[in-house]
């Protein structure tokens, strides 16, 4: 993935940064430009849909000058959604893989790819808040606004979260990704506080949809390879997309799992469907046609102003997916991704804090962000 | 200085409000900026050009607003960059400079003057404008032209625009497309949900025949809305004992 980079710029207050140096190593001169402002920073303004593809294939490697630490959007919107107790570091933003309905293209207004350089600093920070809340079960993810493996061979930032979660065993550091970089990390297990967790959608749906994307075989190999290495792994069966074979094909990605996997060797499942901000349609429209399941979906305004498929479709498409899990063993933990509680009473029949194996997930902690 | 032909009339954008009559037109430099539709031995104040800064703010106190579709032909008039510059006017008028509100102002200036005193009249934005460029012009004519012969409210005027932009995008010819009502549109645009809603609409429940209902969407729910009236303390129970055998029923055949 990271050889899909066009061109790698970098900050000249980078440059005797690891990430520069590993750029260096890692890609022909040709392709490194060494800048003292950020490439294309004239653009203040929503980037157009050719804006938005450059800045995929172009990064900055550059130092973060604001908060590292930050608590998952789920539990910031006004309409309380359920979410969990999960909260985000920002390590970069963009990614060099590209699907239809990504919530960047609403969300990222940024012209370049970026990493940031100072992840020391991001470890002191959070090491200052570990240290007061060690006993406290967090999840940490770095997968909000970059995907957290895709460019990981050029960081090598996993290493080094790695390495400092194993002081904080109450703490869950979550990497998100669908691309299979894992290769770089493997011998840094066991670590069952590390959960490696895929998004996972139905073949067909990541022909069509995930592009760029490793295949739905290659991200179940490295899952396979995680367990292995003593990495726990998740999996995030999230978007859902309705599509004309949609139980055919859910029900196949389901099988795969099932069989390839034991309940034990999977953290949790997480469900959920495809859903958007409204603003974002017309980017999706402009990058990829309406020849999109994505662009083509029957979409309503739902709870926290987002576009949603009509509830009894989603409720049903859950309780689909719920059930091969369930059918095939009790022992699977599922939950729902950014649902209102109407959906999860309606599918579970119950809410995230009345379900024993999803308790621990959903009590609310205390704020440290 | 009488209006013509002293003055000359390449800034005419042809502004949706007529200079009144009583009052004097106004020229930057030899162009007139207001007043074009007046008579030519009108009397004229003449501002001589400074810079673009000191044109904009005539501009704007002249007037205070222009709709898109002026903003469109003032930013199109042959001499439109030697007295202003096109940033600092959108911004002047509340809209942020963009390649796409370039390109949203590019197609209305294009569009007849029909629709554009359309978009003008109904205060249409540019973000609701958007879908118009993803076609090609026989198809935005098309487009323009229904929303014109439907004459709507703006809201559903918007609307239409969105959904008949997607669904010729969607592979429909025009001809299908011709003179459909919003909940033709619907139904072609949202063929799944719309035949979820029709079987539910359509399922028979055992309903009190004291209880009003009226199948309903909204936003991403499909349901009931109810209305009864209960006198007495008797009949309320009555009422609440048949919604518990239509949720029964309901709840067998979902
Ligand atoms: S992998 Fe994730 S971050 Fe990357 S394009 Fe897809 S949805 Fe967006």
């Amino acid at each position: 993935m990271i050889h899909n980079l066009e061109k790698i710029f970098i900050d000249k207050r980078s440059v005797n940064s690891e990430v520069a140096d590993r750029a260096r190593q890692i890609f022909p001169k040709n392709k490194i430009e060494i800048v003292e402002n950020e490439p294309w920073s004239e653009i203040k303004r929503n980037l157009t849909a050719e804006e938005f593809d450059r800045s995929k294939k172009n990064i900055f490697l550059t130092p973060f000058d604001g908060q590292f630490f930050k608590r998952c959007p789920g539990s910031t919107q006004k309409k309380v959604l359920n979410c969990c107790n999960y909260h985000v570091l920002n390590l970069g933003s963009q990614c060099p893989m590209n699907c239809s309905y990504c919530y960047l293209q609403s969300y990222l207004n940024s012209p370049v790819s970026k990493i940031f350089t100072n992840i020391d600093q991001a470890l002191s920070e959070l090491k200052m808040m570990a240290d007061t809340n060690s006993h406290l079960p967090f999840r940490v993810g770095t997968g909000e606004i970059i995907d957290s493996l895709a460019l990981d061979p050029l960081t090598l930032y996993s290493r080094k979260l790695i390495s400092f979660f194993t002081q904080y065993p109450k703490w869950t550091l979550e990497f998100k990704t669908k691309s299979d970089q894992v290769d770089q990390f493997l011998d840094l297990g066991p670590s069952q506080n590390t959960v490696v967790s895929w998004s996972l959608n139905a073949d067909y749906v990541i022909q069509k949809e995930e592009h760029g994307t490793a295949s739905l075989n290659d991200r179940l190999g490295a899952a396979l390879k995680c367990i292995q290495a003593g990495f726990s792994v998740a999996f995030h069966l999230d978007p859902l997309i309705y599509h004309t074979n949609w139980q055919e094909n859910y029900t196949e990605l389901v099988s795969r799992i099932t069989t390839q996997f034991l309940p034990e060797q999977v953290n949790v499942i997480s469900l959920g469907t495809l859903r958007f901000q409204p603003e974002q349609r017309h980017m999706m429209k402009k990058r990829f046609g309406l020849n999109s399941l994505v662009t083509q979906a029957e979409m309503f305004p739902s709870e926290g102003a987002k576009l949603r498929y009509d509830a009894s479709l989603r409720n049903e498409m859950f309780k689909f997916v719920y059930n091969l899990f369930k059918n095939n063993s009790d022992r699977w933990k599922i939950f729902l991704c950014m649902e209102t509680p109407e959906t999860w009473i309606s599918t579970f029949e119950a809410q995230p804090l009345q379900k024993p194996e999803l308790k621990d997930m959903f009590r609310p902690l205390p704020s440290i962000g | 200085m009488k209006l013509k032909p002293d003055f000359l009339m390449d800034l005419d954008f042809k502004p949706s409000n007529e200079w009144p009559a009583s009052v004097p037109a106004l020229a930057l430099s030899n162009q007139l900026i207001c007043g074009f539709n007046l008579s030519s031995h009108h009397p004229v104040f003449e501002h001589t050009f400074q810079n673009q800064d000191h044109s904009l703010i005539l501009l704007k106190s002249i007037y205070p607003q222009l709709t898109l579709p002026e903003l469109a032909r003032l930013i199109k008039s042959p001499v439109f960059s030697q007295y202003f510059e096109i940033d600092s006017l959108l911004k002047a008028y509340q809209y942020h400079a963009s390649p796409e509100l370039t390109e949203i102002l590019n197609l209305l200036f294009n569009c007849n003057s029909d629709f554009q005193n359309f978009v003008s009249f109904k205060k249409i934005g540019p973000q609701e404008l958007v879908p118009l460029l993803m076609l090609d012009e026989d198809n935005r004519i098309f487009v323009t032209q229904e929303v014109l012969n439907a004459n709507e409210s703006k809201q559903d005027s918007v609307k239409r625009i969105e959904l008949l932009c997607d669904l010729i995008q969607m592979k429909n010819t025009t001809e299908c497309l011709q003179d459909l009502n919003q909940n033709q549109l619907l139904q072609l645009r949202h063929p799944v949900t719309t035949s979820r809603d029709q079987s539910l609409s359509a399922t028979s429940l055992p309903w009190s025949s004291q209880i009003k209902k009226k199948f309903k969407r909204q936003g991403d729910k499909a349901g009931f809305d109810i209305q009864f009236f209960a006198g007495t303390p008797v009949e309320l129970n009555k009422l609440a004992q048949n919604l518990t055998k239509v949720a029964q029923e309901w709840n067998l055949k979902a």
